[in-house]
């Protein structure tokens, strides 16, 4: 059984899932903003094979970008949450509902 | 420009400069001088007005369009002015009768904190209306609306502190805009069939470009925005409410202003109701229905004012019956007389309620008459006009209108039947007005000191009564006056005629006797009986107006509340307000239901976008599939 | 012309990212005063509105054209987009000056987000391929999420910060897998030239079109989140409301500006092609978000929230023009321009209210407002009935074009939906008015400081009434421009 760009797109798709469920099921900020993440990556492996797949060399090109702005949003992220963090003592999001209706 | 352009935008101008003028400086000008400035620029609006309509009268004078600014000229939107007969008449009346209600409220709205305020808002109110009927298409006219829409509201609720008054400003508000989105839903349905705005083109090319179905859609939406401004049913609940607001306002309301909007509207695009035979119908026995029930429910009011609003609704229910029936003129000249002694009425009244300090209650009046000669005299006036007594003005145009309803034949008769009853119906409950509230035995209580008004609300009072008197002149069988004044305006209709010859006599003699008949009616129960005679289920139920203000309040708080019970979010904490407007109820509770879906917790948020995501997918999917 | 590196194209981006990097070089090196930050803010964002300018002269009218090997555009739709985002930044950094200069020395970091962020929206505005518009994306979305939550030592802030950080990364990463998909099917992530995306979708029958379609479908779902049209739409009321006075104008016009720019040029000149599949979504999205925008705002007793939900509703109007595609997109600028001034003028009026620190703006904060500050609450009068549609104000002006854009696009359904809704929404415009002249402060109350307008507020919403009133009396003139200049 060959492995082809089809295979690797798909496991992306299973990632993006992943990663999505992970948003909605967790409660820690941190590990949501993890969950974001892998669904990120999961664009990173799709733009990979598809790049691969289709022999050009712009799917690995977008890697990159897509790499840096992520450790900027980690950096901004964590600074986010830390600053919640120390403020309430807590990571949880159920516990930040103060804005409604 | 030439001259006579200026003069007309003029005519807009001076009110709302003298708006604008009172706004900024009404409290520093103080009494007197705010009100005579107010007075003095709807006055001036109106010699302004009478100068330049002077054309028209001579007759070989045509329309004139008067272009303002481009505004939005390529998407068929442009604001100007359109002087024509229909308008003419129109910014006389307003003009005219409001400038009396002006003067007459330097007097009645003297010592008020709110003096200069008052004035500002009445000059917004007339400048509004000035600018409604003389819009030169939708988009114009719809400023007026709205305008005149806000400042029924600030006017109503002018003594906000009273919650009654801020509550029956807020229902007119509710009421009106229920109309207004029919009437707007009609203009995006104008603007979706023609891709203009302007007069000139919509009722230009409607009679070789729309469809009837299309017309028949357009022009009942735009009953639907018609019957809120002019209280029809089921949309007149707002206007016995409106009374809470300071008498002059009333009269404003009532007589020049606000709801004679919506049969102007009605008459102003008659070109659309030419090519919808089934909404004229429509506007007919909506009017027609409502001139009756309207007079049905005044007949047990004891709140003078009461009666008065209702007698209003019954009235503009003539009009609606007139020009749906394609009988243009006789509606617009029942318009205008009825501007004459419904002011007068209402101007009368707030006479008897300033002599009675505040008492508005008919079972607390009686005998007035000796201590009130002026007032009584004039109302008297008004009384025999409204009831359609020769030659007084009502007469001559309620009588058109029944005498055009005749001549129309078929079903048309009946609506007159129903027209006859009603005239009935309305010398009944005036003259019940009249007898109990200034003839018969003194019921006010003892320490009460009856007073004549100050002689600047005589002095309005007697020029309406002279107006009440006389007005039927414009247009009589013999010297139709007014018909060759305003045929330019409705050249191309297919108007209704009058019947011929002996007809008409008889006819005539009819509604005479009707009124006569009511007159007798209400004399023998009223003028000599201590105390009216009025118990019984039947009084109770027209005294409460059918309850339909109860049932609206109960159908749509109890919907509402139901609905809310489902919801975490009780509805009471703002069910104060909300239960006086049914509509707005409903409106809340489905946004209080919609409420708790925003819970505040991050990851039912991320839920909300997954399920919207997931729709968005399965549509696109559905364009192509795997 | 095509593929040339000419710095020229991303001059604006550079102009501003000079001032950031020279702001905060100054800062640490000399800690002058205040007035210093704004001089170097000031001739960023003239260097930037400058270049956008020169843009506009030289390109409206033309074809785009685009640089760096096709990442870039420089059309009259770009440069609009510069003329309008940089003065707006400007003038939100004078409608929060007052709280940018409380900060002390974190003042400097504010200005430079606010800079940044507008940088940002250009870029979303100008990027010509999709990578470059995710970055713009979060260039501008990581400041915002940074400047909401600025007065971190307030409760509201970090909540909204946080909740905002979260879901707007999560909608990126969701906008990004749909560019992922869109690169899978169709071998691109460039807009333009030979082998872009719109060529290529206008030039191929696509036999099992369900990747391309999912990724569509899946970019629109980020940018409707930017928009905050419904149900993308739900962080909008809380981080509006919990977000710091006087950032909140300038959050909620740039997230507009920069969400419809971009979803402008993805849709009409990526996607025409594929208008079919799209517009339904839209339509269906303008009406959902009207609705629900309308109905939510009605129950609300909060002034910024209330002015959030009314946004949401705003973004469901201008999806209307878009609705017609091309032909709406000049209507879509037009409202778009106006509204922004609006909407920042009006959360000026609430920051001075409350308090530009403050997060919340209860209704019972304006009672009485009229006595209190008369020309406050005229100016608050006059952007809440331009926001209701009242004619001669801009807002009419908007209406009447989009909704024109929308009937001629065969959608009157649409149309009908949000003149209710207009009807409707007069009602909670007018609360806040009623409340502000007719409403008297409650006995004990303990109502903020009176209202203290700072020069720079003061500046703001006189620009604002003008061109509410100005574009409301004559809006053609604007329009026709905006109309007539955007190739695409």
């Amino acid at each position: 059984m060959t492995v082809t760009a089809g295979w690797y797109l798909a496991l992306a798709a299973v990632l993006f899932v992943v990663g999505a469920s992970g948003l909605l099921l967790r409660r820690n900020a941190l590990v949501m903003f993890m969950s974001v993440e892998i669904m990120l990556n999961a664009a990173n492996l799709s733009f990979v094979a598809a790049g691969r797949q289709l022999g050009v060399l712009d799917g690995q090109a977008a890697v990159f970008f897509v790499m840096v702005v992520a450790a900027a949003e980690v950096v901004v992220g964590l600074a986010i949450i830390v600053t919640v963090f120390r403020r309430r003592a807590t990571a949880s999001v159920d516990d930040l509902a103060g804005l409604k209706g | 420009m030439e001259a006579g352009e200026v003069m007309v935008s003029l005519l807009i101008l001076l009110p709302l400069g003298g708006s604008a003028l009172l706004l900024a400086f009404g409290r520093r000008l103080g009494e007197p001088a705010a009100g005579v400035l107010g007075t003095l620029t709807v006055g001036a609006a109106f010699v302004l007005a009478a100068v330049a309509g002077g054309d028209f009268l001579a007759g070989g004078a045509h329309a004139t369009h008067i272009p303002w600014f481009d505004w939005l000229a390529p998407l068929g939107v442009r604001a100007g002015l359109l002087w024509d007969p229909l308008s003419a008449l129109m910014a006389l009346v307003v003009t005219g009768v409001g400038a009396l209600i002006h003067l007459y409220s330097i007097g009645y709205m003297k010592a008020d904190p709110g003096f200069g305020r008052f004035f500002a808002y009445m000059n917004l109110f007339v400048a509004s209306m000035l600018i409604l009927v003389l819009a030169d298409g939708f988009a114009l006219l719809f400023v007026g609306w709205e305008l005149v829409g806000l400042c029924s509201y600030l006017l109503i609720s002018f003594w906000f502190e009273k919650p009654v008054a801020a509550a029956a400003g807020k229902k007119a508000f509710v009421v009106n805009r229920v109309g207004d989105a029919g009437f707007l839903v009609a203009l995006m349905l104008v603007f979706a069939a023609f891709g203009s705005l302007s007069y000139e083109e919509v009722l230009g090319r409607a009679a070789g470009e729309l469809s009837t179905g299309m017309a028949t859609a357009i022009t009942l939406l735009l009953l639907m925005g018609a019957a809120g401004k002019s209280a029809q049913f089921p949309l007149y609940v707002w206007l016995p409410d409106a009374m809470e607001g300071p008498t002059p306002v009333s009269a404003l309301i009532h007589a020049a202003t606000m709801v004679t909007a919506g049969v102007f509207m009605v008459a102003r695009t008659g070109v659309l109701f030419d090519l919808a035979p089934v909404s004229a119908a429509v506007v007919a026995a909506v009017g027609i229905g409502t001139a009756l029930y309207a007079a049905s429910i005044a007949v047990a009011q004891y709140d003078i004012k009461r009666v008065l609003a209702y007698s209003t609704i019954s009235q503009l229910g003539y009009m609606f019956a007139g020009v749906g029936a394609g009988a243009y003129v006789a509606g617009m000249f029942h318009l205008t007389t009825h501007a004459f002694f419904k002011a007068l009425l209402f101007l009368g009244a707030g006479a008897v309620i300033h002599a009675l300090a505040g008492e508005q209650d008919l079972r607390r009046m009686g005998g007035l008459w000796r201590r009130l000669p002026v007032t009584t005299v004039t109302m008297v006036v008004a009384w025999l006009a409204i009831s359609g007594i020769p030659p007084l003005a009502g007469f001559w145009s309620k009588d058109e209108i029944l005498a055009t309803l005749f001549a129309r034949g078929g079903a048309w008769r009946a609506v007159w039947a129903v027209g006859l009853l009603t005239a009935l119906l309305t010398a009944f409950y005036m003259s019940r007005l009249i007898f109990l509230a200034l003839f018969g035995e003194r019921r006010w209580a003892e320490g009460a000191h009856p007073h004549e008004a100050p002689k600047v609300m005589t002095v309005a009072l007697g020029a309406l009564a002279v107006l009440a008197l006389a007005g039927g002149v414009v247009n009589t069988p013999w010297r139709p006056g007014l018909e060759h004044f305003l045929e330019p305006a409705f050249e191309g209709l297919d108007l209704a005629h009058l019947p011929s010859g002996a007809t008409q006599w008889v006819l005539a003699a009819l509604s005479v006797a009707a009124a006569a008949a009511g007159i007798l009616l209400a004399a023998g129960a009223y003028l000599r009986a201590r105390r009216p005679a009025e118990e019984g289920p039947t009084w109770e139920l027209l005294r409460r107006g059918y309850g339909v203000d109860e049932a609206y309040a109960r159908v749509f708080a109890a919907g509402g509340q139901a609905v809310a019970r489902f919801t975490d979010e009780a509805v009471d904490q703002k069910g104060v307000d909300g239960l006086v407007n049914g509509l707005g109820v409903l409106v809340r509770t489905v946004g209080e239901r919609l409420r708790p879906l925003q819970t505040g917790f991050v990851r039912q948020y991320g839920l909300g976008i997954v399920l919207g995501a997931v729709a968005l997918l399965a549509w696109f999917l559905s364009r192509g599939g795997f | 012309m095509n593929g040339s590196l000419t710095f020229l194209s991303v001059a604006p981006e550079i102009a501003l990212a000079a001032a950031v990097v020279l702001l905060l070089l100054v800062e640490v090196t000399f800690k002058p005063r205040a007035w210093a930050w704004a001089v170097v803010a000031g001739a960023g964002l003239a260097a930037g509105t400058a270049l956008s300018a020169w843009q506009w002269v030289a390109h409206r009218g033309a074809d785009t054209g685009t640089f760096w090997n096709g990442m870039i555009a420089v059309d009259g739709f770009a440069a609009l987009a510069g003329l309008l985002v940089f003065p707006l930044a400007g003038l939100g950094l004078m409608s929060a000056w007052r709280l940018a200069a409380s900060q002390g020395r974190r003042g400097a970091e504010f200005i430079a987000l606010v800079l940044l962020a507008a940088a940002g929206a250009h870029l979303m505005a100008a990027a010509a391929d999709f990578i470059m518009l995710f970055i713009g994306l979060e260039v501008f979305s990581l400041s915002l999420y940074v400047l909401a939550g600025f007065t971190r030592e307030r409760v509201d802030a970090d909540e909204a910060s946080l909740k905002y950080f979260l879901l707007g990364a999560f909608a990126s990463a969701v906008f990004l897998y749909g560019v992922a998909l869109v690169f899978a099917a169709t071998g691109s992530t460039t807009f333009y030239g030979d082998g872009g995306i719109a060529d290529y979708l206008a030039g191929t029958v696509i036999f099992r079109p369900g990747v391309l379609l999912a990724g569509l479908a899946l970019l629109l779902v980020g940018l409707a989140f930017k928009v905050s049209a419904a149900p993308f739409h739900v962080w909008a009321p809380d981080v509006y409301q919990g977000a710091p006075g006087g950032v909140t104008g300038f959050l909620a016009a740039a997230a507009k500006v920069a969400g419809f720019a971009a979803l402008a040029r993805v849709l009409t000149a990526v996607l025409g092609a594929r208008a079919d599949d799209w517009v339904p979504a839209v339509a269906v999205l303008a009406a959902a978000s009207v609705v629900v925008g309308t109905l939510l705002a009605i129950v609300q007793d909060d002034v910024k929230r209330l002015l959030a939900y009314s946004s949401v509703a705003h973004a469901g109007f201008i999806l209307t023009a878009l609705v017609a595609g091309r032909g709406g997109v000049g209507d879509m600028w037009f409202y778009l321009a106006t509204y922004a001034v609006q909407v920042l003028g009006a959360f000026t009026v609430a920051a001075a209210v409350s308090g530009d620190r403050a997060g919340r703006s209860p209704l019972a904060h304006w009672a009485g407002l009229g006595r209190r500050a008369p020309w406050l609450a005229a100016a608050m009068t006059l952007m809440l009935l331009a926001m209701a549609g009242i004619p001669l104000t801009a807002g009419f002006a908007g209406k009447v074009a989009v909704f024109r854009a929308a009937i001629d696009a065969g959608y009157l359904w649409l149309v009908i939906v949000a003149v209710l809704a207009t009807v409707a929404g007069l009602f909670f415009y007018l609360r806040v008015i009623v409340a502000m002249y007719l409403a008297s402060p409650e006995e004990g109350a303990s109502l903020p400081a009176s209202p203290a307008v700072g020069w720079g507020a003061r500046f703001v919403l006189a620009v604002a009434a003008a061109a509410t009133l100005v574009f409301g009396i004559a809006p053609w003139p604007l329009l026709e421009v905006l109309r007539d200049a955007l190739p695409l």
